[in-house]
């Protein structure tokens, strides 16, 4: 079972932060769930070999090469 | 509503700024006016959640006195100004839009705070949001959901929904706000008006509550494209207070604006942006603006990106651990005072595995490399800023059993604060329904005078910008 839709795994991770989550809670949880399950199936196919983050992301000046 | 009050609250930094260096306008007058319509169309927006009518007046008076002794600071000056409420102002309550920091009063102010207040902005309150900017649609069951100027039954979208509805209704004249998946643009798109996010690390978030530190951007929601640039000639710069803060060389941003769209080449994507699932008028307003451009004298190039709806899943991505991570002690002794769906949205990243934090990572490193090979032969990128036409504030009320509308908000804009590259929403028509469509400009890093060239040529070109809300119902 994923774990975004394993309501023991919702209940031992909140416990581990001391947090309470309720039915209605449970319930919300559980349709975010599936967004966030399909966010991360997203980004696993990416083939990033390679790209390794050195640093915090800062961007870099760029302008449009010449023709 | 006056006719000539409403003219005085609907015009520009750009038009007012001479008025007030002259002496022809008050600034006294010009925050009155600006007072005097929020107290008849607030109760009906919800924009606000703080106004400072006394402090306001005194501190017009102040800019009055400074201006008639020959010492104008320059266009800000005597220009009312509201913030998101998630921007400290020194002594005066940041909310985040939550109850859980409803006592949360500001120590010192926010380095844009301090930068308006310097350059002689009138700070007249704080505006309503998303409760701790986490959300898209602007619904707040804390503070009241945001309406619409254009049609009060519909989303502003957000998070900056009270910055949007504020100035797209006259009540102030520019408005700052955050965005971190497009809180800045959906709302700016949304509600008609022009809304710039920076650079990542352009514009200092010292003073800024933080929703996910590596995306979150600080940025101008005014009339026009000239407004945005006048604001960030203030707002930019190197700040030693934000450790992601940029010491690049700031540029004069209304120095490009005048440049036309001669010799620029604008790349349309070929993939995701113009699909099938995009709003058919939406579609169309968008591809008319692209036809104007290219006939008043830019090059069109097309460009394939099949990775680009990566995107918003990486955006995302990052944002809910980063989240959760600020947001952890705080969930921990509140966890009644946030909103059901904030709370949800935060506890169910309490799941997320490290590993796909670090997948999500490196995938940034990855789509910005692909983004900089596809962008190296134009100067900008045109897109819609959002998919879909506005919901209605019903359709995006969580309720159980019910799926909320507008998940599709942030498919576009969320791609750019991935890439840090500075991006513009401005009004580029209308739906049949009478609600205003954007388009979104997306230049090169720390290229934002190319930026703001791109959406001021194709203001001189259009009126969409001009078109104030006409219906805006005014309680008896």
């Amino acid at each position: 079972m994923n774990p975004f839709d394993d309501p023991q795994h919702f209940s031992d991770r909140a416990q581990e932060h001391q947090l309470e989550i309720s039915e209605e809670d449970a319930r919300n949880i559980g349709s975010v769930g599936a967004d966030v399950a399909t966010t991360y199936a997203a980004i696993r196919q990416i083939d990033t070999t390679g790209f390794e983050p050195a640093a915090i992301f800062v961007p870099t000046p760029s302008k449009r090469k010449g023709d | 509503m006056g006719r000539q009050e409403s003219d005085l609250t609907y015009k520009s930094v750009a038009e007012l700024a001479p008025l007030i260096s002259s002496g022809e306008l008050s600034p006294r007058d010009l925050v009155q006016a600006s007072l005097d319509r929020i107290s008849q169309l607030d109760s009906s927006l919800n924009a606000f959640l703080d106004v400072w009518e006394k402090e306001s007046l005194f501190n017009a008076r102040a800019a009055e006195n400074e201006i008639a002794a020959g010492r104008y600071l320059g266009p800000l000056h005597g220009i009312p100004v509201g913030l998101k409420d998630l921007i400290d102002v020194k002594g005066t309550p940041t909310t985040g839009g939550s109850k859980v920091l409803a006592q949360n009063i500001a120590g010192s102010d926010a380095t844009v705070t301090a930068k308006l207040k310097a350059a002689g902005a009138i700070i007249i309150g704080k505006l309503n949001l998303v409760e701790f900017a986490f959300g898209t649609t602007g619904v707040n069951p804390t503070t009241g959901d945001v309406k619409n100027p254009w049609n009060t039954t519909r989303i502003t979208a957000g998070s900056s929904s009270g910055s949007a509805a504020a100035v797209a209704s006259g009540m102030i004249t520019a408005a700052l706000g955050t965005d971190t998946g497009g809180s800045v643009r959906m709302p700016a798109s949304l509600c008609g008006i022009a809304g710039l996010k920076p650079t990542y690390g352009r514009v200092s978030r010292a003073g800024v509550l933080d929703l996910s530190w590596s995306m979150d951007h600080v940025g101008p929601m005014t009339r026009t494209t000239e407004d945005c640039a006048l604001m960030m000639n203030v707002l930019a710069g190197f700040d030693p207070r934000d450790s992601a803060s940029s010491s690049n060389t700031v540029p004069d941003f209304t120095s490009e604006l005048s440049g036309g769209l001669d010799g620029l080449k604008i790349g349309i994507p070929t993939h995701y942006f113009f699909d099938e699932f995009v709003d058919s008028e939406v579609l169309a307003s968008v591809r008319s603006a692209i036809n104007l451009l290219e006939a008043n004298g830019a090059e069109i190039v097309e460009l394939s990106m099949p990775w680009v709806g990566k995107g918003r899943p990486i955006n995302f991505g990052i944002i809910l651990p980063e989240a959760v991570s600020i947001h952890e002690k705080m969930i921990g002794e509140h966890a009644d005072l946030y909103t059901p769906a904030v709370r949800a949205r935060i506890q169910s990243g309490f799941n997320v595995a490290a590993i796909d934090y670090v997948r999500a990572q490196r995938a940034r490193q990855w789509f910005n490399h692909q983004m900089a090979e596809s962008m190296s032969n134009v100067d900008v990128l045109i897109t819609p800023t959002v998919p879909i036409q506005a919901p209605t504030i019903a359709d995006c009320t969580p309720s159980p059993g019910k799926s909320v509308a507008g998940s599709e908000l942030a498919m576009f804009t969320g791609v750019f604060d991935v890439t840090g590259q500075p991006s513009h929403s401005i009004p580029c028509g209308f739906t049949s329904g009478g609600t205003p469509i954007g388009m979104m400009i997306t230049g090169h890093p720390f290229d934002e005078p190319t930026v703001l060239r791109v959406g001021h040529a194709f203001e001189q070109l259009t009126n969409w910008h001009q078109r104030p809300p006409t219906d805006i119902p005014v309680p008896n």
